[in-house]
């Protein structure tokens, strides 16, 4: 489902939530197939947000 | 069993949640001589057919299973033109039928639903309560990711990913000879 919000409906993988990034959302949920799917995004902006999403992780 | 507006609503709520369309329509056109005082005026176009409140969960929880023809049905019924953007503001986590539909994960909700005129991929910036999660954060963290993994039943998910490992070896020896 992801995948298609973002390739077919424009879904924005940058945007911001109430408690960070995408990558940090999907890190925190422990969904590593979705966090590997976001960063193989081009227009993924990992910058700031890789140490957050690390962090969630941990 | 005499109806009654609460018991006519548990109805169209039950309907709505089952996906029951073809119930949920009768339910609808019928209500006002079911139970008439259900009628609820409302200021902007004549009467609601139903309360607005068991509208917005019916809607809400239909968009939350992917019921497409039971929205469809409540949708068409309801008289305000604007009804797919409800916002529902008693919960925290999930304020529009588009969070509700990624929480369910269902894509083609998500489709009839943005076609119906539905915002919210840009949530932080309509109205919506920056407390509520954007709804490609709902799907990410319910875990709806690709297609296989939600469209079939658990165990012939697991017998893929286990059938994918298993033959993974092989395709990798096939390749180099």
């Amino acid at each position: 489902m992801v995948k298609t919000l973002v390739e077919e409906l424009a879904f924005d993988v940058n945007e911001e939530g109430p408690f960070g990034s995408a990558l940090r959302m999907a890190a925190a949920s422990g969904r590593p197939e979705i966090l590997q799917y976001l960063l193989s995004r081009p227009e993924c902006v990992r910058e700031g947000r890789l140490e957050s999403a690390l962090s969630a992780a941990w | 069993m005499i109806p009654t507006p609460s018991n006519l609503s548990i109805l169209i709520k039950c309907a709505s949640e089952k996906g029951h369309a073809q119930t949920l329509a009768i339910l609808l056109a019928n209500g006002p001589i079911l139970a008439s005082n259900l009628t609820v005026p409302s200021p902007s176009s004549g009467s609601l057919i139903c309360g607005r409140k068991t509208f917005s969960d019916s809607l809400f929880i239909a968009c939350k299973n992917g019921h497409v023809d039971v929205v469809k049905v409540l949708l068409d019924t309801h008289p305000e033109k604007d009804a797919v953007n409800l916002v529902d503001g008693t919960t925290k986590l999930a304020t529009t039928v588009l969070q509700h539909a990624c929480i369910g994960g269902s894509i083609d909700m998500v489709r009839f639903l943005i076609a119906a005129g539905a915002h919210g991929r840009e949530s932080l910036s309509s109205g919506i309560p920056r407390r509520a999660d954007p709804p490609l954060f709902l799907a990410i963290s319910h875990g709806h990711f690709g297609t296989i993994r939600n469209e079939f039943h658990p165990s012939l998910y697991l017998l893929y990913t286990l059938l994918q490992q298993w033959l993974k070896p092989w395709w990798r020896s096939s390749r180099l000879m």
